[in-house]
């Protein structure tokens, strides 16, 4: 039989052979093969690289995912402070920003095609003004100083840069001096505002305290106070909703050692911290600084951007320059007045990522690398320098940061690679070539500096009526992310918004001011004013607007132009008048109802419950009454534990899953119909009192699924090793699966919701299918992960070690947990551990821990 | 049957006589024609139940089996998967096809033994040619004898058929 | 019961007459021929825009993966079951008297309205073309339908009720197709239905055959009408949806599928008896049989309405009564709700009054809101119980498309084609059985 089939079989291949040239419509093109293999490149096995990617100067270390020469994904660098194997999801989103067909392409002027060539003849030293971005870089601090040797002015402009808490710390140290705190050890948190779980970091520190095994756990208490709701609030033990101005007055009572909390944070001594938010102002900053005297989880070091916290760091506002050079950031943006300082100069040159507003206010515009482009050194936030290498030449004709201060300085052109090789040992004992290897070189913080604080007496301007918050957006930021769609489309944390810009007001100020969901208000200070959608969050400070920035971009970028209102306009106000128009907007909203009505799905305690006994979710996990019997199932049995303690909702983990699995941006009008395609969703429920929890929601894959009986086509099976898989190509798109998942996680293809961009398709994860039009799909465990694994096992004749998936990797807390049922065996066990709709009996695999909150016994819930 | 001695009759119950008369006459290669059943009639003449219902009943019990069969064999021997835990001889599941099919191939049966038993598809019949026959159809009611009854006497059976009420006999002997 | 089903003694010639030339017999037509004609268009530019876009084109979404499509399909399908009722089961039943005049007419209606439904399956899939997967084929890549879903069922279940009630249909046709064929007035047209005859004569050994075969297949629609929408509900009860996962869904939706099959047939009857003047054959009598079997399906319906609310009450599962007794009564889609519960249980209280039921007038405008009732009890099984699952946070509205509605009012208008040209080239009332009927009154 088996030989029969053959014998047809080649005889198909060979008629098929002989056909091939008469039947193929395109005239036949030669493809040639490596004619010398590069020793390091083997097709289909994916090379890892560790470079950085730098915001307002920081570098935060990445490991690139390249194949054959194309980066396709970026991990957090474990050996790097700034990422300690986490990421954001800003991070993991990075690769579509290399890959953005709407890049600067080519220097242009006037809008028309021109060359780097020209563009350096009309760079004129005399009478220059350069801005770049705040940097750490010390190959680029080097040509600075360069620079202004030969006359030429430098400063250094980011709107949303650290500085405050360096000016309030000279006024309590009596110098400039960055705050460093680790919250690892700390028992008792206080955060003013700060941002705390965006930051990887602080993330994993905060997490590592705050894992609960059972009762007897140690766990530290966190206080969050702030005006909008952060996922620092989400993980908060007590959390209060203030207005801005009301945060100098928290600070002076928590200094004056009043009230429970700060009694918890003087009970706790040296293992206390106040942690103020890089937002708040140099008085607050300077009433914290007094606080963590005390502190031993508090350091302070040189500030390790260049220069910052001094006059060098404002752009510059005089007529008296002929040239402007602004390299990187988009001042004109954020400082619209800028734009007329570049209009009285003879020659303003733009080296950017995009055509953005800088660009078009500027005669020339010439493209800058991307990170992952170019060579480069840089510091994380503790002062540890890491060298940038570029994973990719550059897709377009973009230079360094350091390359176009060379062509300013005339330098005669040298390999970049080579200049950084060169100037390295100046910084490093470390060799070059073990830098880049690690990506980070150890013990290269920044030292603690003795300090002797004194008291101070700071004064805050009161404040009256509606007091207005501008923050950076968490995935937009400052508006440099605003053209990144897999960006715009994650819902923001806790509004829940994608695509979006709104300023959030809590529900007792929109009912004062009849404000509606998605009604356009009009937000004004003086002769400024914006018209923006409003969004009701519950948990925001009452008579308080946070208004994120980053949006009403005006730039040539397609994706970020026309969404919002510029944020900037109102930077300076710290008051502003309301008043609703009569128009309104349809805002994407990711979840339609905010509340768990009454279910028991997000589930949570506190720790003292846990140490009564009085939390024990057995009856929501365990075996439940079936008539099924068991069919055999063999292998790892992969499985999935979901910590709800230590996760703040960051979305990390859907960017990350969204790079891996080569999930689709669909746009606004999809994700308002829901139609979104993220394989995770982070559900956000609020109770009454305005308390946010969140529940990271993926494929639980169930032992006994229920999508799996109503496929009428078996395109989703179970694997013997517990997996609920899909046959992409198999699914005819009945949706059936859908309507009968109770998790409501599968996504489904509506359209052709591919990218086919030549560009972004560089991108790409060649391991996992790119999903046609009509085909359902979701999460599968990073099923590519398990199966390299079990591959790289046996041909190394080695035990199977569980790899981890792209949500867990990228998981700043640490709190997604995978393995083998026999690995997760303890975590499953836990009191507070639990299954998802238990009673529906569908056995899922991932399971999850119960939230864990801390509070203060002294203080009523 | 080739009919040889046709009669016209105008309404059902003179037929039934004319058939009596016949059948009192020993004739038994009989075929009648009527715009509609005439009960009664087939009993008058004698022609035994149909056994289309047997070839129904097989027909439908073959695919109803078959297609058990076939659910049986493509998830418990061919191709088993796990689908959601459930065992790979999911009987009860297997039943709703397994009825339709019975239903299926038991109505495909009917309508096929229904014309193929009546001798259909045929598009010209001999009596097709006699005059008048068209209101077969309609509201006449027709019989006749077969060449091949060895009891026929046109002169005595002609006579009989008139008595019996028949508008019209037509002798299509010659025609053969 | 002393009332006629037959009004007059017309002779057989003159049923044949009557009930034969519409066949032949010019009608001026164009008019209703031109509107469903472009109706028809736009349904198949509607679909032709979702096999070419994408079904996103619908205004589906994830929860509520099914929306029109469905909805459309159990509706369309609920009403293809009437015909069947009433030729199938009454026969089986022996109630000639009530079932003659009308069976070809609501058979008919069964199959264009099984060729509307049939169409949904198959559009809302993502990729339509590879519906034939459903099929157990020997396949080069070696799979088989997963036959423990509903759907395999559902489409064993549609195509088998198509196939049957094309075979049932034609059968008892052939007759009459002979009758057309000696009796019509054009050579051209004679062959055409000779054609199609096969040849019938009427000779008693076609007709022995003949009659045992179409009381067989009439015997077996009988299980298959009730299996149908037994099968289609399982699509539902089936899952574990709260709203969906209930044992009473099966005689539910049989009796909610004879209940709006007869309406429809009183909505096409009633214009049909008028144009074609069939008083003498569609007598007040029929239209009382009908308004009856409204009205038990109306409290059987009512009933069961009742029995989930109660079910889901004393089930005590927390999502059931939240989309039993919260969702679908107080929730965002609460109209569709409550006037869903007067179209179908309270307005046909009309019908104890034998005035009403006799009066085709108010039949007519009562089955209309049948009609629109029995959509909106389908939209809230489905589209109510998927926007309002187990997770709140997958919670999300739905909305239909231009698209949707195009396909919806394509298919009355697809729908009313198939009907008018059945009225226009098919003898739609059965003249053989209905001669047989009178010599059996008249005896």
């Amino acid at each position: 039989m088996s030989s029969l089939k053959l014998s047809r079989r080649s005889l198909f291949k060979l008629a098929g052979a002989a056909s091939l040239t008469a039947c193929s419509s395109r005239p036949a093109r030669a493809i040639l093969p490596y004619v010398k293999q590069p020793p390091e490149v083997i097709p289909g096995v994916p090379r890892y690289y560790a470079t950085a990617l730098v915001e307002d100067g920081f570098a935060t270390g990445v490991i690139v995912e390249t194949h054959e020469g194309r980066p396709t994904k970026l991990e957090g660098n474990p050996d790097h402070p700034a990422s300690a194997g986490g990421t954001r999801a800003i991070e993991q989103a990075a690769i579509l920003g290399l890959y953005d067909p709407d890049r600067l392409a080519e220097p242009t002027d006037r809008g028309a095609p021109t060359t780097w060539h020209a563009i350096d003849r009309a760079l004129d030293p005399k009478s220059m003004h350069v801005v770049l971005e705040p940097t750490t870089s010390p190959l680029v601090i080097a040509l600075v100083g360069r620079l202004r040797a030969a006359g030429v002015a430098v400063s250094f402009y980011a709107p949303f840069e650290r500085r405050e808490s360096i000016v309030g710390n000279s006024t309590v140290h009596n110098r400039l001096l960055q705050t460093q705190v680790d919250l690892a050890t700390a028992d008792v948190i206080i955060s003013l505002d700060a941002e705390l779980a965006n930051d990887p970091r602080h993330a994993r520190a905060l997490a590592g305290h705050r894992r609960v095994v059972d009762g007897s756990s140690a766990m530290s208490r966190l206080y969050v106070y702030e005006t909008g709701y952060s996922t620092t609030g989400v993980v908060a033990d007590h959390r209060w909703a203030v207005r801005p101005s009301q945060l100098a007055d928290v600070a002076r009572q928590l200094l004056r050692g009043e009230g429970p909390v700060a009694r918890d944070l003087r009970r706790a001594g040296s293992r206390g911290v106040v942690v103020a938010g890089e937002r708040q102002s140099a008085e607050v900053h300077a009433l914290v600084a007094q606080i963590n005297a005390a502190s031993a989880c508090v350091k302070y070091i040189e500030p390790v951007v260049f220069e910052a916290g001094t006059a060098s760091h404002e752009l510059p506002r005089g007529t008296d320059v002929r040239t402007v050079v602004v390299v990187g950031g988009n001042p004109v943006y954020a400082s619209p007045a800028f734009a007329d300082a570049l209009a009285n100069v003879d020659a303003a040159v733009y080296v950017g990522l995009y055509a953005n507003e800088t660009a078009a206010s500027c005669r020339f515009a010439a493209p800058l690398a991307h990170d992952l482009e170019r060579w480069d050194a840089a510091r994380a936030a503790d002062g540890t320098l890491g060298p940038i290498q570029p994973l990719i030449e550059p897709i377009f004709e973009g230079r360094s940061v350091a390359q176009v201060l060379h062509a300013i300085l005339r330098d005669r052109p040298i390999d970049p690679r080579d200049e950084l090789a060169a100037a390295w040992p100046a910084w490093s004992a470390m060799p070059f070539d073990d830098a880049l290897a690690r990506g980070a070189v150890g013990d290269s913080a920044a030292p603690r500096v003795d300090v002797a604080p004194r008291a101070a007496e700071v004064t805050s301007p009161a404040s009256t009526g509606i007091e207005l918050a501008v923050r950076p957006h968490p995935f937009v930021h400052d508006g440099r992310y605003a053209n990144n769609p897999w960006l715009q489309e994650l819902a923001e944390p806790i509004s829940k918004l994608a695509w979006d810009h709104a300023a959030q007001l809590s529900p007792a100020t929109a009912a004062l001011f009849g404000i509606a969901t998605g009604d356009i208000i009009e937000l004004a200070s003086g002769e400024h004013g914006i018209d923006v959608p409003a969004i009701v969050v519950p948990g925001h400070a009452d008579a308080a607007i946070t208004l994120h920035a980053g949006y009403g971009r005006g730039g040539a970028e397609t994706i970020a132009r026309g969404i919002g209102a510029n944020a900037f306009v109102l930077a300076g106000a710290t008051a502003v008048t309301v008043a609703r128009t009569d128009r309104s907007a349809t805002l994407a909203v990711t979840m339609e109802s905010p509340s768990e009505h009454g279910r028991p799905v997000a589930l949570g305690g506190t720790l003292a419950q846990l140490t009564s006994g009085a939390l024990d979710l057995a009856a929501y996990r365990g075996e439940q009454p079936t008539q099924l019997g068991k069919l055999p199932r063999s292998g790892p049995q992969w499985a999935m534990q979901i910590d709800l303690t230590t996760c703040t909702g960051c979305s990390a983990c859907v960017m990350a899953c969204a790079a891996e699995n080569n999930t689709p941006a669909i746009g606004k009008r999809h994700v308002i119909e829901g139609r979104d395609m993220h394989w995770i969703r982070i559900d956000r429920y609020v109770d009454e009192s305005g308390t946010t929890v969140v529940e990271p929601m993926t494929c639980q894959h169930c032992e006994d699924a229920p999508c799996e009986y109503v496929c009428p086509v078996g395109a989703t099976t179970h694997s013997p090793e517990g997996l609920n898989e899909m046959a992409y190509n198999r699914c005819v798109g009945t949706r059936f699966c859908s309507n009968n998942c109770p998790y409501k996680v599968r996504r489904f293809n509506w359209f052709d919701f591919k990218t086919h961009e030549p560009l972004r398709v560089l991108g790409k994860n060649p391991n996992v299918t790119v999903r046609d039009r009509g085909v359902m799909e979701k999460c599968t465990y990073c099923v590519q992960r398990l199966r390299r694994a079990e591959i790289d096992a046996a041909v190394e004749h080695r035990p199977l070690v569980s790899p981890q998936t792209a949500c867990q990797q990228a998981c700043p807390s640490g709190a997604i947990a995978f393995g083998t049922l026999a690995e997760l065996a303890e975590l499953r066990a836990r009191p507070h551990s639990y299954a998802e709709l238990h009673d529906q009996g569908t056995r899922p695999r991932t399971q999850y821990l119960a939230r864990i909150r801390n509070p203060n016994p002294e203080i009523a819930e | 049957m080739t009919p040889v001695l046709a009669a016209e009759f105008a309404t059902a119950d003179e037929l039934c006589a004319g058939v009596r008369a016949l059948a009192a006459a020993g004739i038994t290669e009989l075929d009648t024609w009527t715009p509609y059943q005439v009960e009664g009639l087939q009993e008058l003449i004698g022609v035994p139940r149909s056994k289309l219902r047997w070839i129904v009943l097989a027909a439908g019990l073959l695919g109803g089996g078959a297609a058990y069969l076939l659910q049986w064999w493509i998830n418990v021997v061919d191709y088993p998967l796990d689908i959601g835990g459930r065992p790979y001889h999911s009987a009860l599941a297997f039943v709703p096809i397994t009825f339709e099919m019975t239903i299926l191939c038991a109505g495909f049966a009917a309508l096929i033994a229904a014309i193929m038993l009546g001798g259909l598809p045929a598009l010209w019949q001999p009596m097709f040619e006699v005059d008048g026959f068209e209101r077969a159809t309609i509201d006449r009611f027709w019989l006749a004898i077969g060449a091949g009854d060895r009891e026929l006497d046109r002169v005595r059976d002609t006579a009989a058929l008139e008595t019996a009420g028949a508008v019209r006999v037509v002798w299509l002997g010659d025609r053969a | 019961m002393s009332d006629p089903v037959i009004i007059g003694n017309p002779t057989d010639a003159a049923l044949s007459d009557q009930l034969l030339s519409t066949t032949w017999v010019k009608r001026n037509w164009k008019l209703a021929f031109a509107i469903t004609g472009i109706g028809t268009v736009m349904l198949f530019s509607m679909v032709t825009l979702t096999v070419m876009r994408g079904i996103g084109m619908w205004g589906n979404n994830i929860p509520t993966a099914w929306g029109f499509g469905i909805i459309n399909f159990v509706w369309w399908i609920g009403i293809g079951h009437a015909g069947t009722f009433i030729s199938a089961i009454l026969l089986v039943l022996e109630q000639q008297h009530v079932r003659t005049s009308i069976n070809r007419f609501t058979e008919g209606m069964t199959l264009f309205a099984v060729v509307q439904a049939g169409m949904f399956p198959l559009l809302h899939l993502g990729r339509p073309w590879y519906a034939y997967w459903l099929f157990p084929y020997p396949s080069v890549m070696g799979v088989w339908p997963q036959v423990r879903s509903a759907l395999p069922w559902d489409a064993a279940a549609v195509s088998t009720y198509l196939l049957v009630s094309i075979m049932f249909w034609y059968l008892g046709l052939i007759p009459d197709l002979a009758g057309v064929r000696d009796r019509a007035p054009t050579k051209l047209r004679r062959r055409i239905y000779g054609i199609f005859a096969l040849g019938w004569s009427g000779s008693m050994q076609q007709w022995r055959h003949y009659k045992i075969a179409y009381l067989t297949l009439a015997g077996l629609a009988t299980p298959l009408v009730v299996s149908v929408h037994s099968i289609v509900s399982l699509d539902f009860a089936e899952a574990g949806l709260p709203g969906w996962h209930s044992t009473i869904f099966p005689p539910f939706f049989v009796a909610g599928a004879i209940f709006s099959g007869f309406a429809l047939v009183v909505t096409l009857i009633v214009p049909a008896r008028r144009v074609f003047n069939l008083y003498n054959v569609i007598t007040p009598r029929h239209l009382d049989m009908i308004g009856k079997l409204l009205l038990v399906t109306s409290s059987i319906l009512a009933y069961s309405y009742i029995c989930e609310l109660f079910l889901a009450w004393w089930s005590g599962d927390r999502f059931e009564m939240f989309e039993q007794l919260r969702e679908r009564p107080f929730g965002f889609y609460a109209i569709g709700f409550w006037i869903m519960i007067t179209c179908n249980c309270l307005i046909t209280q009309l019908l104890w009054s034998r005035r009403v039921r006799r009066s085709a007038t108010a039949l007519f405008v009562l089955a209309i809101f049948i009609n629109i009732g029995m959509w909106l009890e389908r939209f809230e099984i489905i589209v109510v119980s998927l926007t309002r699952d187990f997770l709140p946070s997958s919670w999300h509205q739905y909305a239909p498309t231009y698209v949707d509605l195009g396909i919806l009012l394509g298919t009355f208008c697809f729908f009313g084609l198939l009907f008018l040209a059945f009225l226009r080239l098919v003898p739609f009332v059965p003249v053989a059985e209905l001669k047989e009927l009178e010599r059996e009154v008249a005896g």
